[in-house]
């Protein structure tokens, strides 16, 4: 089995950096410019040039999405733009206009061009097309399913990158206004206002025929590929990509872990025994924030893949602090609180090379070695004993038990 | 800029080129999300053009699926052998798997959204295709690229604008999910209302999955003079009645550069009922949420 990728998303330097410590081999994100998710904070150039650096220290890559669909004006400093990114060696950038790719190709010829799902590529022929035009890599529509998936893969010669988790355009990306008409904010510009969550009444004619206690939702639950992994990896599939540059520091690590579990499973035992997808799946929910399922890739989405009248939550473990360093002299944590705990809860660690460990809270001092048994202010600092070894980075969260 | 049409009733192709409609763009049941004449009535569609000396069309404006590719290749073949003059297509798809047969007809990329600058439009006219302009751009930026690409660049200029496109049945899904017994597929007769606003937008279902419409009807008679660069100016009659089409129809054979306003207003208060408007031609979207 060939090596695939997990690909990651972030939103800022910190979040590239733990996806590349949760095991993403690329970490994708946005520059201030030319890129969608207008609300993600997006890099300057500076912080990706530092990013770069540390992901190639560890042998990992960097894409830079340039991912709106340009108007004339966009393309203003496009030029300059490339070359930056070309000189500070980012491998790759992600692309739906076709003028960029070969803007690139012909002003930044290092950097590689990867095809945006916005190019909606649904079939080996569109693919091959966008191949034949200059593509390096194309990214397939998400309303493919894992069988397409596997006979487009035998019918190119092009590496495919597949979503495998997070939000879903419920309409073909890049080919919906929904949120330019109701709102003036570009859905293909980076200000996609979701319209296509809230809520409709149905007429037919005149007669409404939708009921008013539950109305109409395009809403998509999320996408959940843990059980596609194993087919993904056999089916030569060159890199599995994670949505959500819009996601916590929280959010990134687990589904990272999550996925790069999975996949190093695959690749170790050759197979992926159904309760081991059961088990991830729990782990993948601890994350979760809002309902998920297979997509496309099992086929149709009949009416079991929409959101009626539910807007999210589900999350099943709270993410309570952050470890900055560990006294081993005295076993204590020095953390970051992100949200509230107490002495006596019982507590999960995961981190990059540890597994999920419970502990119960015991003393917690703040910083002036006063004793605390409540932490509730966000971002402060406190030492917690934690009876074995934790590391910079590592996360915890509260366990949320089933009734 | 050359009138073209889309056909909706079989009986108007013989009026159409007394309003000066140089072609139709019609469809079949397969690969469209709008046009539902079978291959027979497609095959008489053709005939009956030449006959009214009419270009003739064939619209694909559906997403491609890769089950479908020998499906797509007959359908192919027998357009091929349609002669028609055109073909509209979404997918790019279309295009590569063309390169197996020998054509003689143009073909237009009509993506909705993608073409909305000039080096896109001349990165797909270099490529052998003609394009068809995104919706959602202002008439300056699609002036701009159809002067940049002279005769290769077409816009819809009247008409009902597609606003979204999905693979998923999200009106048959919902009333599963309700455990309604309604069946809308197909039904040209639905629209969809946000619940914070008061505007319909038609909403069409069939069996490729479901299109949203914008609630307005593009109404661009003031504008018509400024599109000599435009290949094609298209008229889509999806949603709309018989004798508003026609009301439509005058006054693009009335237009000259002094009277689209006039002809504009007296349309409007004849269809009080429709909403007219003049969409995205001047109206630009942000690119950013306001306060971001």
């Amino acid at each position: 089995m060939n090596r695939i990728e997990l690909l990651a998303p972030a939103k800022d330097l910190h979040k590239a950096y733990t996806a590349l410590r949760y095991g993403a081999d690329a970490v994708y994100i946005g520059g201030k410019s030319f890129s969608l998710r207008s609300r993600a904070s997006n890099f300057e150039v500076e912080d990706i040039a530092s990013l770069v650096t540390f992901a190639h220290a560890m042998h990992r890559k960097v894409y830079v999405t340039v991912n709106i669909v340009f108007h004339d004006d966009d393309f203003k400093g496009l030029i300059d733009y490339l070359k930056t990114l070309e000189l500070i060696k980012v491998d790759a950038i992600i692309v739906e206009s076709m003028a960029v790719m070969v803007l690139c190709k012909k002003y930044a010829p290092n950097l590689e061009c990867h095809i945006s799902t916005q190019a909606s590529a649904t079939t080996s022929m569109s693919v091959n097309a966008l191949k034949a035009f200059g593509a390096d890599r194309v990214v397939v529509a998400r309303e493919v399913s894992m069988q397409e998936i596997e006979v487009i893969s035998k019918r190119v010669d092009v590496p495919l990158e597949v979503f495998i988790h997070g939000g879903m355009c419920s309409n073909y990306s890049g080919r919906c206004t929904l949120s330019n008409r109701m709102t003036n904010r570009d859905a293909n510009r980076g200000g996609c206002a979701q319209s296509c969550r809230w809520k409709y009444h149905i007429y037919e004619g005149d007669q409404k025929v939708s009921s008013d206690d539950c109305l109409l939702s395009m809403s998509s639950k999320d996408l959940r590929a843990s059980a596609y992994i194993e087919r993904m990896i056999k089916a030569g599939i060159a890199s599995l990509k994670i949505e959500g540059r819009m996601k916590s520091d929280y959010y990134i690590a687990q589904v990272v872990k999550t996925y790069r579990n999975m996949i190093d499973e695959v690749m170790t035992f050759g197979h992926l025994e159904e309760e081991r997808i059961v088990y991830y799946d729990k782990e993948l929910s601890k994350a979760e924030n809002r309902p998920s399922d297979d997509g496309f890739l099992s086929g149709d989405c009949d009416h079991t893949k929409h959101l009626y009248g539910v807007n999210g939550a589900g999350v099943t473990h709270d993410f309570v602090a952050y470890v900055l360093d560990f006294d081993l002299s005295c076993g204590r944590a020095l953390v970051e609180v992100r949200n509230r705990f107490e002495k006596g809860d019982t507590l999960e660690v995961f981190g990059p090379d540890l597994a999920n460990t419970e502990f119960r809270v015991g003393r917690m001092l703040d910083e002036d070695g006063q004793e605390v048994s409540l932490a509730n202010k966000p971002m402060q600092k406190l030492w917690i004993e934690v009876p074995f070894l934790v590391k910079t980075h590592y996360m915890i969260r509260k366990v949320q038990y089933d009734n | 800029m050359k009138l073209l049409i889309t056909l909706t009733r079989f009986e108007d192709i013989h009026h159409f080129k007394d309003y000066g409609i140089k072609g139709v763009i019609a469809g079949s049941n397969y690969f469209s999300s709008r046009f539902d004449f079978s291959l027979n009535e497609l095959k008489k569609i053709s005939v009956e053009c030449m006959v009214y000396d009419l270009d003739f069309f064939v619209c694909l404006d559906t997403m491609i699926e890769e089950g479908d590719r020998n499906l797509l290749r007959e359908y192919l073949e027998f357009i091929i052998k349609l002669k028609p003059k055109g073909v509209f297509f979404s997918d790019l798809a279309v295009y590569w798997l063309l390169r197996e047969f020998e054509y003689d007809f143009e073909l237009h990329y009509d993506p909705q959204t993608l073409i909305s600058n000039s080096l896109d439009a001349s990165f797909f006219i270099s490529k052998g295709m003609k394009v068809v302009a995104a919706k959602e751009i202002t008439l300056d930026e699609t002036l701009k690229i159809a002067s940049n690409n002279p005769h290769s660049v077409s816009m819809q200029i009247f008409g009902y604008l597609k606003n979204a496109s999905s693979k998923r049945h999200f009106l048959h899904n919902y009333f599963n999910h309700q455990k309604l017994d309604i069946d809308l597929r197909d039904n040209r007769n639905v629209t969809i209302v946000e619940e914070t606003r008061d505007y319909r937008m038609p909403i069409l279902e069939t069996k490729y999955g479901t299109n949203i419409y914008t609630d307005y009807c593009l109404l661009a008679f003031k504008e018509f003079h400024l599109m000599k660069d435009l290949e094609y100016g298209i008229i889509d009659d999806l949603f709309i009645d018989k004798k508003v089409l026609y009301d439509v129809l005058n006054g693009f054979k009335l237009l000259n550069e002094e009277n689209g306003k006039l002809l504009e207003t007296n349309l409007i208060l004849k269809y009080p009922n429709i909403s007219f408007d003049k969409g995205y031609l001047y109206q630009k979207t942000s690119i950013k949420k306001e306060g971001d």
